[in-house]
């Protein structure tokens, strides 16, 4: 918006924030008037031999997909340039035949429906069309966030999805959400300073004015932007030192912790990967790689010594999300180097899809226990793969996968990383990288053979939810099949970074 | 504008609207009362909307005259929610009053400058007067304490003391939350209101 213009957001963008702002205020009204709450509370007991829980979830990611696919036509022209899903002819099947143009979209769409599945599989998710509802507008406020053409509807976006997400996880540890918030918060601020600074070289709000200031910007300007991206969403993915709150969420909510975890994580990654490759201020902020590069080997090593350390399912899962940042971070330093290996940045894309699943197969196994052996301290734990095979399986595939351990998805992104990194020949960095591979892997494996084979006398275990039994069979068989069929996701992940996340002038 | 001030005494408001900010956001951190945190953050508020002013009084162009209005908007409706959310008497206090609680919450979230409230686009218009007056660092005091409000925020949010509200009272605090949503999700609206007043002045 220019000096005086009486328009700061574009119509479409304010109709879909109305829209996204739904589920909110239904949410909000469900806890207001407590006779609306009682009779859906009431609908879902009375269906509670039907699939219930699942329908709702399924519907809200749905609902989800559709209110996102209605910000299209506010992206920009170097975005998914479409017209309004109901209105274009086909529109359909080139969404069907591409496969790339809403690719962010479906990966949040299976996230969310595995999210909404953990929900509901869980003996402590009470309330689940409240959580449903704040879920669904998190989901919604994301994909908007990342998607978004403007700057000032990407960080609205951005932080009223980090209302919900707090809304959703201050039910179970208030503690937690609101260090998430806070922590959040402030970088949400930072990626605001970035794009203010932008919005007054620029003069508009649209994020195609990126790319040009790289033109016509002085270095110092563009450095601005660009740490302020990158430093504001550290808080989302985890990376250090914005990752306090996760550990801290661990402790209180391990069954709600899936949520903030998954989603921000997703977001944040796409987000980084079309704020800074996207509109290729990635290459031309020559300190922005390295400093990309120091902090995702902190988050690295700190979080794999944590892992190490810990002495509790939900500490490793907690620590296993602060490590895995750790990739995706090196990643993008390593892609700002003067050959820009290609390798990387798919790397990185991969790694944003494929690594929230095995972060949702950890933080199951973590609260799965939790609920149903009533700790998840593994001292007081031994001898459970009898009783719960599938939650030792997930444990160990989602653990894998993040340790880049074949036939699981996340060695597809380790395979990319490692090869753009000898491609660039940085050998140390790689054997690093290897190391901290070869510890996260003996971590898990050890906690995983203290925790389910230990020979000791198994502690009572109560029954499960069968929604988390199909959860559980549901993720890891996602992270085997991204495994061994890789080429499509390595496909996908290139025409990723050429349509949704570009952005061209 | 109708104004022209020297630059010296633009920049003393600006310098004393920043302290006055930062003074009252840690006055707020370290109150222990909830109603007592809120007060000093309906302080900073205000500090926030003269420096809205301050940057218009500097730089015509900086919209700061807008912002100014929208961040006052902001905090009257976010007072004025809390007011009726709030106890008048000790018999009147039942922990969880549904509407009471959620008052508050939207009154703390309008207050730190979170969407989906009015708080929001009043906190980006101010922050962007500032950067368009060529004080970038009052920015950055402005956005810390932002972020520094949250810490009273929280605490403001979860305390449980709420009433149970009916008749005119409830209707006023409905209407209320429900302007600073509308405005928070429909921004043109604040803008015409604060273009109204920028006419005025003019």
């Amino acid at each position: 918006m220019g000096p005086g213009s009486a328009t700061m957001i574009r119509p479409d963008v304010v109709i879909v924030n109305w829209l996204l702002a739904l589920p909110f205020f239904a949410a909000f009204c469900s806890e207001l008037f407590p006779g609306i709450a009682a009779r859906v509370h009431s609908k879902a007991e009375a269906q509670s031999l039907a699939p219930g829980p699942f329908l709702l979830g399924a519907l809200a990611s749905v609902m989800g997909v559709v209110l996102s696919l209605s910000l299209m036509p506010a992206l920009g022209p170097g975005g998914v340039n479409v017209n309004y899903w109901w209105t274009a002819d086909l529109y359909h099947m080139r969404f069907v035949a591409d496969g790339l143009a809403a690719f962010v979209i479906l990966a949040i769409f299976g996230l969310g429906l595995l999210i909404h599945l953990h929900m509901a599989g869980l003996p402590e998710a009470s309330q689940p069309h409240h959580r449903a509802a704040l879920l669904l507008a998190a989901q919604g406020c994301g994909v908007g966030a990342v998607l978004s053409a403007d700057v000032v509807a990407l960080v609205f976006l951005l932080e009223l999805m980090l209302v919900c997400l707090w809304a959703l996880a201050a039910m179970d540890a208030p503690k937690g959400a609101f260090r998430m918030l806070a922590t959040a918060h402030v970088g949400g601020l930072l990626v605001l300073g970035g794009m203010l600074v932008a919005w007054q070289e620029a003069g508009n709000t649209s994020l195609a004015a990126l790319p040009l200031l790289l033109v016509s910007a002085d270095p110092g300007t563009t450095g601005v932007i660009a740490f302020g991206i990158l430093l504001g969403l550290l808080p989302l993915i985890s990376g250090v030192p914005g990752h306090g709150w996760g550990p801290l969420l661990a402790k209180d909510g391990a069954a709600v912790a899936v949520a903030p975890t998954s989603l921000l994580l997703l977001v944040g990654g796409y987000g980084l990967l079309r704020l800074l490759p996207g509109t290729l201020i990635l290459p031309a902020v020559p300190a922005l790689g390295g400093t990309a590069l120091a902090v995702g080997l902190c988050a690295l090593g700190w979080g794999a010594l944590h892992v190490w350390l810990a002495r509790g399912l939900r500490q490793v899962a907690a620590w296993l999300t602060v490590a895995q940042s750790g990739y995706l971070l090196i990643a993008l330093g390593v892609a700002a180097g003067s050959n820009q290996p290609p390798a990387c940045l798919r790397a990185a894309s991969l790694h944003v899809l494929l690594t929230p699943l095995a972060l949702i197969a950890v933080w199951s196994a973590a609260s799965g226990l939790v609920t149903r052996v009533g700790t998840d301290a593994i001292a007081a734990l031994g001898g459970l793969f009898r009783q719960m095979p599938l939650v030792g399986v997930a444990l160990l595939a989602g653990g894998m996968s993040i340790a880049g351990v074949p036939p699981l998805g996340g060695f597809r992104v380790q395979q990319q990383l490692l090869s753009g990194l000898v491609a660039e020949g940085r050998f140390v960095l790689t054997a690093l990288l290897v190391i901290a591979d070869v510890i996260i892997a003996l971590a898990v494996v050890g906690v995983f053979r203290r925790t389910f084979l230990r020979g000791v006398h198994p502690p009572t275990v109560l029954r499960s939810s069968p929604w988390l039994s199909v959860q559980l069979v549901l993720v890891v068989a996602a992270l085997l099949a991204s495994g061994i069929w890789g080429t499509p996701l390595a496909r996908w992940s290139e025409g990723l970074q050429n349509t949704v996340l570009s952005i061209s002038p | 504008m109708g104004i022209a001030l020297a630059p010296a005494p633009i920049a003393a408001l600006a310098l004393a609207s920043t302290a006055l900010l930062v003074v009252a956001t840690l006055l707020a951190v370290r109150a222990r009362a909830a109603s007592q945190s809120f007060s000093w953050i309906v302080v900073a508020g205000a500090a926030y909307a003269v420096l809205g002013m301050a940057s218009a009084l500097h730089v015509r162009e900086s919209d700061g005259v807008r912002a100014s209005v929208l961040q006052l908007l902001a905090v009257v409706l976010a007072s004025a929610v809390a007011m009726l959310c709030s106890t008048t008497s000790e018999g009147e206090k039942v922990a969880g009053g549904r509407l009471a609680t959620a008052g508050r919450v939207l009154a703390w979230l309008t207050l730190v400058g979170l969407p989906p409230t009015v708080g929001f686009h009043s906190k980006v218009m101010v922050y962007r007067a500032l950067l368009m007056a060529g004080w970038g660092w009052v920015a950055v005091v402005a956005m810390l304490a932002s972020a520094t409000a949250l810490l009273p925020a929280f605490r403001g949010m979860g305390s449980s003391e709420g009433v149970e509200m009916r008749g005119l009272r409830a209707a006023g605090a409905v209407a209320g939350m429900a302007a600073i949503v509308l405005l928070g999700v429909y921004p043109q609206l604040g803008f015409a209101i604060a273009k109204v007043v920028e006419s005025l002045a003019a």
